[in-house]
């Protein structure tokens, strides 16, 4: 087991073979390559990204086809020799690759989720590519809950069953 | 905006320094060639997008609200 200090989890310890790496990082964050996967407790389906090169770095994100059931992968040739998949298709999600979308959450804003650049992660390998489609027509800010159940943002409480 | 028609081997000169060429134009996209000091930043628009979105994500880690959030991306299904 290794372990790393973060700074919102405190002491985390994981299996080496679990982290992902990013080999050209994030936009944004070209030197961050490397990544935990950590679920916690009470917040599934939440999926943390914690940085191993930075405690105070850490995505939220989603299985993408949590928020878009449908949701339909475009990767560039580019990226999937980066993730070593074949060129000549889309991966599976799933079962050849992990596709997450990374959350912005903010407490004066509502949730949205990056689908137009999902992180994508080559199940095999564990390597992973933020993959901006262009040609998608996703939104980069696509938001997490539809415009009739923002109205009661500030109060998450509100049973499931009153948003059909 | 300035909109301005090009044909394959033209250019457009932005200030003294920067210049795009349209190298080639073929079945609804355009090859640009772009000639800018090092200085300049230049990057497509969706990687601008991608990385200030990345940068808000990254600021905004908000674990408080985070299992009322869990519960209502859950809930809707």
């Amino acid at each position: 087991m290794a372990r790393f200090v973060t700074k919102h989890f405190g002491i985390v310890e994981f299996q080496p073979d679990t982290v992902i790496e990013f080999p050209s990082g994030l936009p944004g964050f070209e030197q961050e390559t490397r990544f935990l996967p950590m679920e916690q407790p009470g917040t599934k389906p939440l999926l943390f990204l914690q940085s191993l090169d930075r405690p105070d770095l850490c995505f939220i994100t989603l299985p993408v086809r949590v928020v878009d059931p449908d949701y339909r992968l475009a990767v560039s040739a580019e990226d999937l020799r980066l993730l070593e998949l074949p060129e000549d298709r889309q991966p599976r999600i799933g079962t050849e690759v992990l596709c997450l979308t990374i959350i912005s959450v903010a407490e004066e804003r509502h949730p949205t989720a990056n689908l137009l650049a999902p992180v994508v992660v080559n199940l095999r390998t564990r390597r992973a590519v933020q993959a901006i489609a262009p040609d998608s027509g996703y939104s980069h800010q696509h938001p997490l809950f539809r415009a009739h159940q923002e109205d009661s943002c500030s109060s998450f409480a509100d049973a499931p069953g009153s948003r059909s | 905006m300035l909109v301005i028609r090009r044909r394959a081997g033209e250019s457009i000169l932005i200030g003294n320094s920067i210049e795009i060429q349209v190298a080639e134009i073929a079945s609804g996209r355009v090859k640009l060639s772009i000639a800018a000091p090092p200085e300049v930043p230049v990057l497509r628009k969706e990687v601008a997008l991608t990385r200030d979105q990345n940068l808000a994500a990254a600021r905004g880690v908000w674990l408080g609200g985070l299992t009322e959030l869990a519960a209502r991306v859950s809930g809707r299904h």
